[in-house]
């Protein structure tokens, strides 16, 4: 039999996926360590609106607070939303699409009709009245975007588990006596996980373009640093149309957005690829 | 094809009533009372009764879902708590703002997007489809208010040839020079939301064009001497637009109401603005009403977008 | 081989309660409708089958792809339910495995299937040591990781393979060895009765010897019963004491490895019996020819089944369809031409 090369050996050679992977490293890293060093902006002092010098790398806020103190402390705000909002929308979203594809019957095409139906819902305004519900915290948020970015993810589980439930190898589980839970969660999802895994990645992709959304309206958590509460601030002061400008102000925490964003979904893109041997030339 | 409809409008159906259900309880769970935010202390607590029952939110919740839906079916959305306006008037007055943005949208996803994506699977692999899909990959990961602020102040704040925002400039005119003057205030918003699925149109035009230059059937069509090349462009394009369209139609739906963050940005008096605005005024109806245009709206285009799809694609019937 | 078939035959007469015995079973599925109103239509897949198996023999169930035989078997094992008709096992009742849970859990032990592509049946994300031991810890015929790991091993090289195969993914064996492995995971619960769904149809042919070998050893050393399902008469033959015929879903010929091979079968026998390709240089006698595909199982003749492709076939066969006749011991035919036993 022909040796297969493995995962990583592509993996190692898509160049966009190792950007993405140094990325999204550096970012968990910033995230993690940050905040360690760096301590959390808070009141006020008399540097107000400091253009980036040695002292302040990134300026200052108009409360004279240092806008790269803040950013660090938004980015393990973003890690810890997207990552709550990955986790709740994948304990949702992959045991219904597990039960929607290997099912037949009612229960199928119930969950089905109900992914359909969350598919086509207005998220964002849903969203945002649901955070003026809950009030804002930071949990909450990703709680929210958990909640309701979890149909992609059912979708996604559903379509692979249509294909892997006709495989051989089910039905010889079934015949060995093995429970419908564990054909499921094992003998399914472990054949299932590339495409969930690359999934997940582009839910905490878009789960911090939507935190950053919904803070940006005013329904985050004031008492953390979320890039979007920073840009909220920034638009309030009207940063981006006053003179002189503070460009600094808004234009670090959006570049701050789009890399995170940038790097997951590469990572995501590069996954894709690699886990699926049509795209490994 | 008859059956197809029953189920796709059975369906849309059961969407907009999905959709305006959840809603009506997910306002009414909200801690703080609308009549709260219309009162004055000294208003006596007969006056503040007086006020509940005249929107009827002394009666038990149920109560007011079966009164709303009720009234529903009769076209009536009720009355703003806010404005004390008639919803229906309410949102006619913004929706059309909406739908002129959304065209706007359209106009630049569909004819900018699809032409890139073509041109990009033409030249694939140089230095132009390289550039192309850098700048696509950022397109799909940016972050709307970035883009917004990005615009506002090159062409509003440096080069000054765009307003900051609105729709139009005060007082409310008439005759071309009003057209011009919203085309102007339309111009930054239009591009700002168009960004996400204009990187979208081009990624899947590209790539289901260059799928399809592959696909057996042009093959043996170009093997064939097929001379008429622009039959076959035809026949081409139209199958690489498959996947655009579906993922274009979807999106367009949806936007009617997630283009708050936009409609923000630019003060732009459209939908999303409305439902943002409704609710900080804790103003059920409208929010409710707003949340029907939206559930409706998404429903029409994907039905649309269905009915694209199967006049491009020969192979799908509409019975199966 | 050949000498227990006069066992098999011999246990027919005397009071062996059959293995498993079906009756009447029917499998339909429906077809989708195109139209709005429309009669529901059904693809007879299975229809009104009976049979037993005896313990210790082995059951050769030879069919045209989409003949039945291989939804016969799903539907007996209950992995598709039946739309009517009994199943017996050990002469108790257990149609769809309707039965108490540790009734079910037996069965699903005792009855086990090989399938076809051993590419497709064994799972690729999981190693072939955990296929192996994880049902029988399921099971209880393991009481630790330890001791399944031993068994499985043990196992392994009953069926020739070497006990490092245990830490492996399927990806890395032949088709031939992944079939070994495919065996074991299926011996690894103690069964009884084993299906073989076209069991080594996707192997080379020097491969396919070794493994029927591979069942004809294992049969004696597990004692173990095999329903035996084939496309390829020369492959089932080699392995079968009885031989059942199948097509369209209908039963056409039950017959001893003798009888099978004798003067008075199946016309469809008869086909099948002269496509072996025969290690001689003598002159083949005739070889019959069958034309035309299977036709659809929707909508099947009205007489006959096997009437529009019969070389026999006269005006009765088209407007009648024959019983199943017993025309010797144990041998039944549905032909209106079978010679019935005086």
């Amino acid at each position: 039999m022909k040796e297969r090369k493995g995962f990583l050996y592509y993996f190692v050679r898509n160049r966009n996926g190792m950007i993405g992977l140094i990325g999204v490293s550096i970012i968990v890293a910033i995230g993690l360590i940050g905040p360690i060093f760096i301590p959390k902006p808070d009141g006020y002092t008399a540097d107000i609106l400091i253009a980036p010098c040695a002292q302040h790398w990134l300026g200052t806020d108009n409360l004279g607070l240092d806008i790269f103190a803040e950013l660090v402390w938004g980015a393990r705000t973003s890690l810890y939303v997207s990552i709550l909002a990955m986790l709740i929308s994948g304990v949702i979203g992959i045991p219904l699409g597990l039960l929607c594809g290997y099912t037949r019957g009612w229960l199928s095409e119930v969950i089905d009709a109900l992914i359909d139906i969350f598919m086509t819902l207005p998220m964002l305004p849903l969203m945002i009245i649901v955070a003026a519900i809950m009030g804002t915290s930071i949990t909450n948020v990703a709680l929210i975007l958990g909640i309701f970015s979890w149909p992609q993810l059912a979708r996604v589980t559903k379509n692979s588990t249509l294909k892997i439930r006709e495989m051989p190898y089910i039905e010889a589980a079934n015949c060995l006596g093995l429970s419908k839970p564990r054909i499921l969660f094992k003998h399914v999802l472990l054949n299932a996980s590339g495409p969930v895994f690359v999934d997940m990645t582009l839910v905490m992709a878009s789960a911090v373009l939507t935190e950053a959304s919904l803070s940006f309206l005013g329904l985050g958590d004031p008492t953390t640093w979320s890039w979007g509460t920073i840009l909220k601030r920034a638009w309030g002061q009207n940063a981006v149309i006053s003179s002189p400008n503070p460009w600094w102000w808004w234009l670090m925490p959006s570049l701050c957005i789009v890399v995170y964003v940038v790097c997951f979904n590469l990572l995501g893109t590069a996954l894709n690829d690699c886990l699926n041997p049509k795209g490994r030339e | 094809m008859l059956r197809y409809l029953i189920r796709r409008i059975g369906r849309g159906i059961l969407t907009i009533f999905v959709s305006v259900t959840l809603v009506f309880f997910i306002v009414r769970a909200m801690p703080s009372n609308p009549v709260t935010l219309m009162i004055s202390p000294q208003m006596s607590e007969e006056a503040q009764q007086a006020l509940m029952v005249s929107y009827g939110l002394d009666k038990p919740k149920s109560v007011q879902y079966v009164l709303y839906m009720k009234e529903l079916l009769h076209g009536n959305l009720g009355t703003s708590f806010s404005k004390r306006i008639p919803v229906t008037e309410y949102l006619a007055e913004k929706l059309p703002w909406t739908l002129l943005l959304l065209a706007a949208v359209m106009v630049i996803v569909i004819f900018v997007g699809i032409g890139v994506g073509l041109f990009a699977a033409a030249h694939k692999g140089k230095l132009a489809d390289r550039l192309i899909n850098i700048v696509v990959t950022m397109g799909i990961s940016v972050f709307i208010p970035f883009m917004a602020f990005l615009l506002l102040y090159i062409f509003a704040f440096k080069l000054r040839i765009c307003p900051t925002g609105g729709a139009y400039t005060p007082p409310k005119g008439a005759g071309l020079s009003f057209y011009l003057d919203v085309g102007k205030h339309l111009i930054l918003p239009a591009v700002a939301l168009s960004i996400t699925n204009l990187a979208n149109a081009v990624l899947y035009t590209r790539n289901s064009m260059i799928d399809v230059l592959h696909e057996d059937y042009i093959r043996t069509a170009y093997s064939k001497g097929c001379d008429s090349k622009r039959v076959m462009k035809v026949h081409a394009i139209k199958n690489a637009l498959i996947p655009t369209v579906t993922v274009i139609g979807m999106q367009i739906g949806i936007m009617v109401g997630g283009a708050t963050v936009t409609e923000t940005v630019f003060s732009w008096p459209g939908i999303g603005r409305l439902v943002y605005d409704s609710v900080n005024a804790l103003d059920y109806p409208v929010l409710q009403g707003a949340f029907l245009v939206m559930a409706v709206a998404v429903v029409i285009m994907s039905l649309l977008t269905d009915l694209v799809v199967a006049w491009l694609d020969p192979r799908i019937k509409l019975g199966g | 081989m050949r000498e227990e078939a006069t066992t098999a035959a011999g246990a027919e007469t005397a009071d062996i309660q059959p293995i498993l015995r079906v009756e009447h079973l029917t499998k339909l599925f429906p077809v989708k409708k195109k139209k709005l109103i429309e009669t529901k239509r059904f693809v007879h897949a299975v229809e009104d089958v009976s049979f037993d198996v005896y313990p210790g023999e082995t059951l050769g169930i030879v069919g045209e792809s989409g003949s039945g035989k291989s939804t016969l078997a799903q539907t007996i094992l209950a992995l598709t339910p039946a739309t009517s008709g009994e199943v017996y096992y050990d002469g108790k009742k257990i149609t769809n495995f309707k039965v108490g849970g540790a009734g079910r859990k037996k069965l699903r032990q005792e009855m086990q299937m090989i399938f076809q592509d051993p590419y497709a049946s064994l799972n690729p994300k999981i190693k072939v040591g955990d296929a192996i031991a994880e049902p029988m810890l399921v099971n209880g015929q393991a009481k630790s990781r330890k001791e399944a790991e031993e068994k499985a091993k043990h196992l392994l090289e009953t069926v020739g393979l070497r006990p490092e195969v245990y830490d492996r993914y399927p990806h890395e064996f032949s088709g031939g060895q992944r079939q070994r492995i495919g065996i074991v995971r299926s011996l690894s619960v103690n069964p009884r009765l084993l299906f073989c769904d076209e069991s080594v149809s996707a192997l080379d042919v020097s491969v396919q010897a070794q493994i029927l070998n591979l069942f004809n050893d294992l049969k004696k050393a597990f004692h173990l019963t095999y329903v035996f399902i084939g496309h390829d008469l020369a492959v089932i033959r080699y392995i079968s004491d009885r031989i059942l015929v199948m097509y369209l879903g209908k039963i056409m010929e039950i017959a001893s490895y003798d009888d099978l091979f004798g003067e008075n079968t199946h016309p469809y026998t008869q086909a099948l019996v002269s496509a072996i390709p025969e290690p001689s240089t003598a002159p083949r006698t005739q070889r019959i020819l069958l034309e035309g595909d299977i036709p659809s199982v929707v909508n099947p003749p009205k007489g006959c089944r096997f009437c529009q492709r019969c070389f026999k076939a006269q005006a009765v066969c088209f407007e009648q369809e024959p019983d199943l006749k017993e025309v010797g011991k144990g041998h039944l035919i549905r032909c209106h031409f079978a010679k019935e036993a005086e």
